[in-house]
């Protein structure tokens, strides 16, 4: 493997923050994970 | 201190805070435009709240869980309004916000106007404003009215002037931006109101916590637990059944969804500085925000009060009283006081922007149009506007003291109207093809359809009213097309004209347009399983934590719907902005109304 240049460099970061996910989709995950869980609460007994 | 004090004190500390942005607003205003749409400047998150708050009235806070103890989980199906309204805006928000920007519309009337070259448009637009806003406030209005008599003792005619003028005072004085900053506070107060009366329910010692409270509602009547049934072939429902067949919850949902079409809404997002809250506030302060808080607190309100009541703690006697209710018996003072103020501030959040559109509605379209004949100084405009957005309320406070029987007749047929004006946003923002004159019988038929279906025939089929509204409306509109009726030269030059700028200026990416596709399928499938006739199924496909059938499948389709919301307002584009669509929206004009 040869020695990655600097503007090779710049194209796999451009390709990685292409791939980054957006604020929206971190949020969108995280509001499905916290609505699982809440709900799991009831079943493991938190509620009474 | 008593729970009555705890009261005043919130409601002083609210009036002050109110009143602050009411003065501020009269001292700042100095446009038309700035008065009736805060100047096309209300900022991201002063949108974000106070839209949210506006959406769900004091009906949400106070009738939804009366009518889910009345009717049961059947009724809970409405809870997936925290959806429906804001698809509404994923359609037709941004490209609302568009046309205000570059064409200078201040009302709905403007662009109707002047996309189908009829002043036919303005006058139904007009016409469904005026009734919307004095009914739907009316309904408010005597909502606090009853919840201040209930909690602090005040007769109810004094509690209705009283609550009226707070929410008076502060739009008229303050126009749309000191309403947007109103709602900030409300929506906080809403949302942890409901979330707050709904824990202290269900841990009450009554109750007893979850485990027990889902062993009484696991055992309540089949009545209470199920969807009776697909469709009624017949008006209304089955004899001995609820109201809340597959179809009508579906086509209930089409009513609310009439709440984000309706001219004052529209108005909302000519007056918003930029698009770039809508996708969030549909995802996530709607669908997510206040779906959690109905579909767990709210029913456990509406369900806990069944449960209750069952066990001879409590004693209802009409479906409004349940919350006020359950608010005396299981708040302690402080926490009355809180709760108390979520109440107001949810039926306040919903009068004020009705009230300031629609005064401003009738001044724009009405006085400075016809009767100054578009010659009144910004000045003249701001006091017209404000005495009009008295009249509303002083018709809305006469009507609420004088006809309750037909109050909640009154406020479902506003949302039924506003779902109607889907024909012309249809027709402005995606290019449905019908005349000018098409779309405005087909206005007149749906507002003629959803009377006759409200209240000649209640709902036919089992299906609320504003589907046959909307449904009379578009075979109308295409009726004309169909017998060769066409608009002049003038009409289809200024369509294309505005159809090529949303063109260039709202296409999708390859990506989006990709996801648009998808969304296609995807969201009517959504609908079909949700709340549509499939969601007869729910009464018994499966079962989690506790919950009922029905219950587990609304908690599992809303989740699946925060997703379907995400990828339909940010993913397929329809609510997202770019850098170069808001740089070319400053810049590329071509005003049509004249403000002063």
């Amino acid at each position: 493997m040869g020695v990655l240049q600097p503007e090779n460099i710049t194209v796999i970061n451009q390709e990685r923050r292409n791939l980054t996910m957006k604020p929206e989709d971190l949020w969108m995950i995280g509001i499905v994970a916290f609505c699982i869980l809440f709900t799991a609460t009831f079943g493991w007994g938190l509620w009474g | 201190m008593s729970g009555v004090t705890w009261v005043y004190i919130m409601l002083g500390l609210y009036i002050v805070y109110a009143f602050y942005w009411g003065i501020k607003g009269y001292v700042t205003e100095k446009t038309s435009s700035g008065y009736a749409i805060g100047g096309r400047s209300i900022p991201f998150i002063a949108f974000l709240m106070a839209a949210t708050a506006a959406s769900f009235s004091g009906w949400t806070f106070i009738g939804h869980p009366g009518l889910i103890w009345r009717d049961g989980l059947a009724y809970a199906f409405a809870s997936f309004y925290v959806l429906t309204i804001p698809i509404t805006g994923a359609f037709f928000a941004k490209r609302n916000w568009l046309l205000g920007k570059r064409y200078g519309f201040i009302t709905p009337g403007d662009m109707y106007a002047y996309y189908f070259n009829s002043e036919a448009a303005r006058w139904l637009t007009v016409l469904t404003a005026f009734l919307y806003s004095m009914f739907y406030t009316a309904v408010q209005l005597m909502a606090s009215a009853a919840l201040f008599h209930w909690v602090a003792g005040v007769p109810v005619i004094f509690g209705a002037i009283f609550m009226a003028f707070i929410c008076w005072f502060y739009v008229c004085s303050g126009g749309m931006k000191a309403s947007a900053w109103v709602g900030v506070l409300q929506f906080i107060l809403l949302v942890g109101g409901i979330i707050i009366l709904g824990y202290y329910v269900i841990t009450s010692e009554a109750i007893g916590g979850w485990k027990a409270f889902s062993d009484h509602v696991n055992a309540l009547d089949k009545r209470f637990l199920d969807v009776p049934r697909v469709i009624n072939w017949g008006i209304g429902a089955a004899k001995g059944e609820v109201a809340w067949t597959a179809v009508m919850c579906l086509t209930y949902m089409f009513a609310l969804m009439g709440i984000q079409s309706s001219p004052a809404f529209t108005m909302w997002n000519f007056g918003q500085k930029s698009p770039a809250p809508l996708a969030w506030q549909q995802t996530f302060m709607s669908t997510f925000v206040v779906g959690f808080a109905l579909f767990y607190f709210t029913a456990f309100q509406g369900m806990g009060a069944k449960v209750l009541e069952l066990q001879g703690v409590l004693k209802f006697t009409k479906d409004s009283d349940v919350v006020p209710i359950l608010m005396k018996t299981y708040l302690p003072p402080f926490v009355l006081g809180i709760v108390f103020m979520g109440a107001i501030a949810a039926i306040h959040s919903t009068a004020a922007p009705y009230i300031n559109t629609g005064g401003s509605i009738l001044l724009r379209d009405v006085y400075w149009r016809y009767i100054r004949k578009q010659q009144a100084s910004h000045s003249e405009q701001i006091w017209v506007n404000r005495i009009l957005a008295t009249v509303v309320t002083a018709a809305a406070l006469i009507v609420g003291l004088n006809s309750t029987a037909a109050l909640v007749i009154l406020g479902a047929l506003a949302t039924a109207f506003g779902f109607v004006q889907y024909i012309y946003l249809m027709g402005v923002h995606w290019g449905f093809r019908f005349p000018a004159v098409g779309a405005n019988l087909g206005m007149l038929a749906g507002m003629v359809a959803v009377f006759l279906t409200y209240y000649v025939w209640p709902n036919p089929l089992s299906m609320h009213s504003a589907f046959w509204g909307v449904f009379a409306a578009i075979v109308v509109a295409y009726l004309c097309r169909g017998v060769g009726v066409k608009d002049d030269a003038e009409t289809i030059k200024r369509q294309n004209e505005i159809r090529a700028f949303l063109d260039s200026i709202d296409s999708p990416t390859p990506a989006g347009r990709t996801w648009r596709n998808a969304m296609k399928w995807v969201v009517p499938i959504w609908y079909f399983f949700a709340i549509g006739p499939a969601c007869i199924w729910g009464n018994n496909a499966f079962s989690f934590a506790g919950f009922p059938p029905l219950w587990s499948w609304q908690i599992a389709w809303w989740i699946l719907g925060i997703i379907m919301m995400w990828a339909l307002c940010f993913k397929a584009e329809m609510s997202t902005c770019t850098q170069v669509m808001l740089e070319r929206a400053e810049k590329d004009k071509m005003i049509v109304v004249k403000e002063a």
